[in-house]
């Protein structure tokens, strides 16, 4: 009849069946992550933001989220996620060189939530694209500055330059940034521009459209469409979205905002606390500090 | 006996390995493939090299000279109508004044009205006034002029648009009311509104526009270009334009580009579009040093006749006695500005 409990060949195909079991129980718990882990998406698109007054403090945040891109392999493309009117003119320099950098490993896209104007259009310079919706406000190629208040009385100075410079000095430094700035633009989007280089550095803002028309912006899109269009120049199928929060500056500003291109700061995020220093600006709006009224935006 | 240890362990490892190595090598089988080779970045910007963004500065020397030979006059300098100029700024053109041998007085429209003041004045210096002018005034100014007396006025935008965009640069000669525009329309000028600024040719920023002679007027003698730093344009119907800004000048008003003149001259009367060229910070750039020497001759080569303007009524058929300064009308002093808005 059939074989006993104690047959050979049936303990021996029992211990097999065991260890194919075991086996299989232990693939079950392996293999999903093995298989996740291969199916992984084929990499992932950064979204960083930069938002507020574009400032030392903030742009360091930035630019550190930027290095991180550029060093995380498994970080295939940047959307920078833009909500800003600009700010200083040497942290929007900087924070353009660091976008610059990114772009040369991987591509990256910039979107504008509601303004990208002046230091924050500088800084979207290096992207690929540029995306806008209607109501986006774009542009403001240009650069302006305050001078210092007057000197302490009784202060003695070593040189007639120390504390501060003539209109013409200062003049000559805003036409130096100026030329910069606008070389910039022209470099990165003279093959789109419908504008003149005198036109671009009237300083004119525009709204999406008429910035996609003239070619200060390249599409009309949200910024999930720009996640879509930077992944697709990565050659990314499936991604994943890893979001870097805006920098948060320690409440130094109270409030960046965007009704009327107001922006108000407790203290000048682009000078320092105890000195009056003369202040560059790329900056879209008027700006009000708790004490003086730095500038207003020409005509 | 079971099976042996050693075959079930390589059993164990046979379909752990398959099953494991399978499910990871399947996807790349399927193909996805991942380049991450970066190198060193390196960006090169051309753009931020110094031979590209440092601009180009205008020679910055020269004396002002004055060329004239006459000797003694008086020229008043009006700082009685709340003027945007202070005496520090018009400096440069007061000092050559001095130094050429010239008095400078100035009225302030306290203890004189400004129709006496004219009448012991050659030549009356008006710059960017923010009160208005009163029709006594004006028709002194009128009658100053009339009688050889030389004015010269000097007016920037602020001045203009604070006093409601007049005409003749005296600081809101009411455009609103028709009787002034008689006298701007006597000397035929009248300052535009906006400013005037060049984005392809300037010193240095937009606002500060080169102007050229338009080579047929004395006061531009010597002089092939100036720098003005806020400039408003002049506009006129029978005046001479001495200086037109240069090509490329555009009108902020408008953004239209066109032949603005910032210099112009009407027989005794001169008007520049600009206060901030004779200032000592820019008096020396380009050929302003040579036009404000000019308009200092300007300002002393004139032949007035003394006594001009007559009081109030003097014209009138029964003279005033010779005592009452201010005969039957007497002027209203300025200070409290009566007329302004």
């Amino acid at each position: 009849m059939s074989n006993g409990p104690d047959d050979p060949t049936s303990t021996r195909w029992q211990s097999y069946a065991l260890v194919v079991v075991a086996a299989i129980l232990l693939s079950a718990v392996l293999a999903p992550v093995a298989y996740d882990r291969a199916t992984a998406p084929d990499g992932r698109v950064a979204v960083i933001s930069v938002e507020g007054f574009i400032s030392a403090n903030s742009v360091t945040a930035v630019q550190e989220d930027l290095r991180e891109a550029r060093e995380n392999e498994s970080i295939d493309a940047v959307v920078l996620n833009v909500d800003s009117p600009g700010g200083s003119a040497a942290a929007s320099e900087q924070l353009y060189l660091s976008v610059q950098r990114t772009a040369e490993v991987m591509p990256v896209v910039a979107s504008v939530k509601s303004t990208g104007a002046s230091g924050a259009y500088y800084a979207m310079l290096p992207a690929r694209d540029i995306y806008v919706t209607p109501a986006s406000i774009v542009g403001s190629v240009g650069v302006r500055g305050a001078a210092p208040g007057p000197s302490l009385p009784g202060e003695i100075k070593s040189g007639p330059d120390k504390a501060s410079a003539t209109a013409d000095q200062r003049r000559a430094q805003i036409e130096t940034l100026q030329r910069a700035f606008v070389g910039s633009v022209m470099k990165h989007r003279s093959d789109d521009l419908e504008l003149s280089r005198t036109e671009v550095a009237h300083a004119k803002v525009y709204t999406g459209a008429r910035a996609v028309e003239n070619g200060i912006a390249d599409e009309v899109g949200s910024t999930p469409e720009a996640i879509d269009a930077a992944a697709e120049a990565a050659g990314l199928e499936d991604y994943d979205v890893v979001r870097k929060e805006p920098p948060r500056t320690g409440g130094l500003i109270l409030l960046s905002a965007n009704d009327g291109g107001t922006v108000v700061v407790e203290q000048s995020p682009a000078g320092y606390d105890a000195v009056d220093t003369p202040t560059f600006l790329m900056v879209y709006g008027e700006v009000r500090t708790t004490d003086e009224v730095i500038g207003n935006v020409s005509a | 006996m079971s099976a042996p240890k050693s075959r079930l362990a390589v059993v164990f490892v046979v379909v752990v390995a398959a099953i494991v190595g399978g499910a990871a090598l399947t996807p790349y089988a399927l193909g996805s493939a991942d380049d991450a080779d970066t190198g060193p970045v390196s960006v090169e910007n051309q753009q931020f090299q110094p031979g590209t963004i440092l601009p180009e500065e205008t020679t910055e020397q020269g004396e002002i000279r004055m060329d004239s030979d006459a000797t003694g006059k008086t020229v008043l300098v009006d700082v009685g109508h709340e003027n945007g100029v202070t005496k520090t700024q018009l400096e440069p053109l007061l000092s050559t004044l001095i130094e050429n041998g010239h008095q400078v007085r100035f009225y302030r429209g306290q203890r004189r009205s400004l129709n006496e003041s004219l009448r012991s004045a050659d030549a009356f210096l008006v710059a960017s006034p923010q009160q208005r002018f009163t029709s006594d005034e004006l028709a002194g100014v009128e009658a100053f002029t009339d009688a050889g007396g030389r004015v010269l006025v000097m007016g920037d935008p602020p001045s203009v648009q604070a006093s409601g965009g007049l005409l003749f640069g005296l600081g809101g000669l009411q455009p609103t009311a028709p009787s002034t525009t008689a006298l701007g329309s006597t000397y035929g000028v009248a300052y535009g509104s906006g400013y005037l600024y060049n984005m392809e040719e300037n010193d240095n920023n937009f606002k500060s526009i080169y102007a050229r002679p338009t080579g047929n007027a004395g006061l531009t003698d010597g002089v092939d270009r100036v720098v003005m730093r806020e400039a408003v344009p002049l506009r006129t119907a029978g005046a001479t334009r001495a200086l037109v800004g240069t090509e490329g000048t555009h009108l902020s008003t408008t953004r239209d580009a066109g032949q603005y003149a910032v210099l112009v001259r009407s027989g005794n009367v001169t008007a520049v579009g600009d206060t901030d060229f004779v200032t000592r910070e820019n008096a020396y750039t380009a050929d302003n040093d040579v036009l404000v020497g000019n308009l200092a001759d300007f300002l002393v080569d004139g032949e007035k006749r003394s006594g001009a303007p007559e009081p109030p009524g003097a014209d009138q058929p029964q003279r005033p006695p010779a005592g009452g300064e201010r005969g039957g009308q007497p002027t209203p002093p300025p200070t409290p500005a009566p007329e302004s808005a």
